[in-house]
């Protein structure tokens, strides 16, 4: 999977995947309102995205090919490839050692690394 | 169509002084604010679009028309079928032409084969076409744009953020918006605004496409695709100073990287680009880096200096009477001669209209003498070309009587009744005698070389109803060469009279009222 978003495309595939399944009449409405945009520009921007393999628009249905979850953790796996190598710790160091981890923040890394620990 | 080409084509070359003063000023005041230089383009783009311009001692316009008046005067007339041997197109047609005129393709053909007025007509549809060609473009990008920014997203008040956008511009002309790419980072973001805002507030995106439309029109004139770039340049600019001036915080070294990170010399659209990044980016980044307020004198100066341009190069000279410095040369010489005569024969060293009403309506000179070949001015004198003297349309600009259009006459219409007699002006030999669909029976008298030798001088008795002279009789001042008349494209009985200096119009009365 490779696939960009740009910021506007990323805000209409946010809407979509909060309302996905949904009529693609139903999507007009709503860009309308929230984004201003007419209806052949809704069309166009969610035709390009089912070009993209990101969503299926069948009998005026929409739904997601690939989830918001999927399309995120796939993204920032790609990015931490791109940026620090595919290593997770220069990843973690880099985020760290620009901004101080809270407490809570803390924990729910321990957290989560004991329970890899386990799954081992 | 011609009539407009031919008028704008006249235009661009009238404007070709006050552009190359821009340059020059935009050089030399370059350590200047910018926005001078935008007041300079103003006025390029008046002098572009105003089809007459004020008269003014301070000139510095030469007074030479771009094309001769008699070529520019035969197709506002437009006649479609004036024959080569008429008397209207002149053999030194290149001596019209200003020689810093680069060769555009035009007006580079024009000078060689200016034959006909179907060349000129030719020309103005080409003139046409390109206008078109260049009206189109700006239409289609339009469209083009308006497409791509359809799904932008607003974001903040005029502002709106877009996928299919590389760098920054302004769209729209009532209610103008921004549109930034999308994936700007918050530093760049901040520079970028500002830039964008600052077009704004000094309305710089009506400018562009002003400055746009003038050359859509005028597209065929080198130097004003010339001054549409350094405009735009300016633009940037005075732009990039605004920003500069409005917030003095900013790191000028951040303002000049933003400006980089969009500078792609791959762009091509150049109508709406007020874009952040578009041109003359180093230009403008040295700009940045060195810029401090201008000192005071340096800005007075300069407003100074727009000011005596505008003086010199946007007005033509004084044309009021005889005074005129290129064309009074010849004439002044002529009365040297001349006041002696007139002394001599009126008693009046100021021989006036009337006088010569006079010397027509005794014509005790000799009519057809054989001597004719030996009388030159030391022995003759311009008389008035018949009885009348009323002059009802004076040689130089003016309203066409039967299409009602601006245009450059090349004759004086003098009004005559049925009847009248038509007298040749000086001694010399029918060149022409024929009939033309525009000048009707029409003759053109070469004269015998005058005292002065000033050049060959003919002149030329258009619109008479009959003609009494052949090709190759001899005349003399006074002979009668036929009877006034409306034949050809006129619009009641009256004597059209003009004289040829070397094959170019010049005005009938520096001959005639001395």
């Amino acid at each position: 999977m490779n696939i960009e978003l740009g910021e506007v495309q990323s805000l209409f595939a946010d809407i979509i995947w909060q309302k996905e399944p949904i009529a693609s009449g139903e999507l007009v409405k709503i860009c309308e309102k929230k984004l201003n945009w007419k209806k052949p520009t809704t069309y166009t921007a969610l035709r390009k995205l089912c070009e993209k393999g990101l969503f299926r628009n069948v009998n005026g249905i929409v739904s997601a090919v690939i989830s918001r979850e999927d399309y995120y953790s796939k993204k920032s796996e790609k990015f931490v490839e791109a940026s620090f190598d595919g290593s997770l710790p220069a990843f973690i160091a880099a985020f760290a050692s620009r901004k101080r981890l809270s407490d809570e923040e803390i924990d729910e890394i321990q957290q989560m690394i004991d329970e890899f620990r386990k799954e081992k | 169509m011609s009539t407009v080409f031919l008028k704008i084509l006249n235009m661009s070359m009238d404007a070709i002084w006050i552009i190359l003063a821009a340059v020059v000023f935009r050089f030399v005041f370059r350590r200047a604010s910018k926005w001078v230089n935008g007041i300079l383009w103003a006025l390029v783009a008046v002098k572009l679009t105003l089809p007459f311009s004020l008269e003014s001692i301070f000139s510095l316009v030469p007074r030479t028309e771009f094309l001769p008046k008699t070529v520019y005067n035969a197709a506002a007339n437009l006649a479609p079928q004036v024959s080569a041997s008429s008397p209207l197109i002149p053999a030194g047609t290149q001596h019209a032409l200003p020689p810093l005129e680069p060769a555009s393709p035009v007006t580079g053909e024009l000078t060689s084969t200016l034959s006909a007025p179907d060349f000129i007509s030719l020309a103005a549809y080409a003139w046409l076409i390109g206008a078109t060609v260049l009206l189109c473009y700006l239409v289609i990008t339009s469209l083009h744009i308006k497409r791509r920014v359809a799904a932008a997203v607003h974001i903040e008040e005029n502002v709106y953020v877009c996928d299919d956008i590389e760098s920054p511009f302004i769209f729209g002309l009532v209610k103008p918006k921004i549109y930034i790419p999308s994936g700007l980072s918050e530093a760049n973001l901040k520079y970028v605004l500002a830039h964008e805002h600052a077009h704004i507030s000094r309305k710089d995106y009506i400018l562009k496409i002003i400055g746009y439309l003038v050359l859509a029109v005028h597209w065929f004139n080198p130097l004003v695709w010339l001054s549409y770039f350094l405009f735009c340049r300016d633009i940037e600019m005075a732009c990039d100073e605004k920003v500069l001036a409005r917030m003095h915080s900013v790191d000028r070294a951040e303002y000049s990287e933003s400006l980089l990170s969009f500078y792609s010399p791959k762009r091509k659209v150049f109508v709406f680009n007020l874009a952040f990044g578009e041109l003359g980016v180093k230009e403008r980044v040295k700009g940045i880096m060195k810029y401090k307020k201008p000192s005071s004198i340096i800005m007075v100066l300069a407003v100074a200096a727009c000011v005596i341009a505008a003086a010199c190069f946007l007005t033509k000279p004084v044309t009021a009477g005889g005074e005129d410095v290129q064309e009074v040369a010849s004439p002044s010489e002529i009365s040297e001669v001349a006041p002696e005569l007139g002394a001599a024969e009126n008693g009046n060293t100021d021989p006036g209209v009337e006088d010569w009403a006079v010397s027509a309506a005794e014509p005790d000179l000799p009519e057809g003498a054989p001597q004719d070949d030996t009388i030159t001015s030391e022995s003759a004198q311009w008389i008035w070309p018949c009885a009348n003297t009323r002059i009802t349309s004076m040689y130089g600009e003016r309203i066409h009587p039967v299409d009602n259009s601006v245009e450059w006459s090349d004759h004086i219409s003098i009004e005559a009744s049925e009847g009248d007699e038509v007298f040749a002006v000086f001694p010399g030999t029918v060149e022409t005698a024929e009939f033309d669909d525009l000048y009707g029976y029409y003759v053109v008298i070469l004269h015998n070389p005058d005292a002065n030798h000033e050049g060959e001088i003919k002149t030329f008795y258009r619109h008479l109803s009959s003609i009494s002279v052949n090709v190759g009789d001899v005349v003399s001042a006074g002979t009668t060469v036929g009877i006034a008349g409306n034949t050809g494209m006129a619009t009641g009985i009256h004597v059209s009279f003009g004289v040829l200096l070397n094959g170019e119009a010049v005005d009938p009365l520096e001959y005639l009222n001395q």
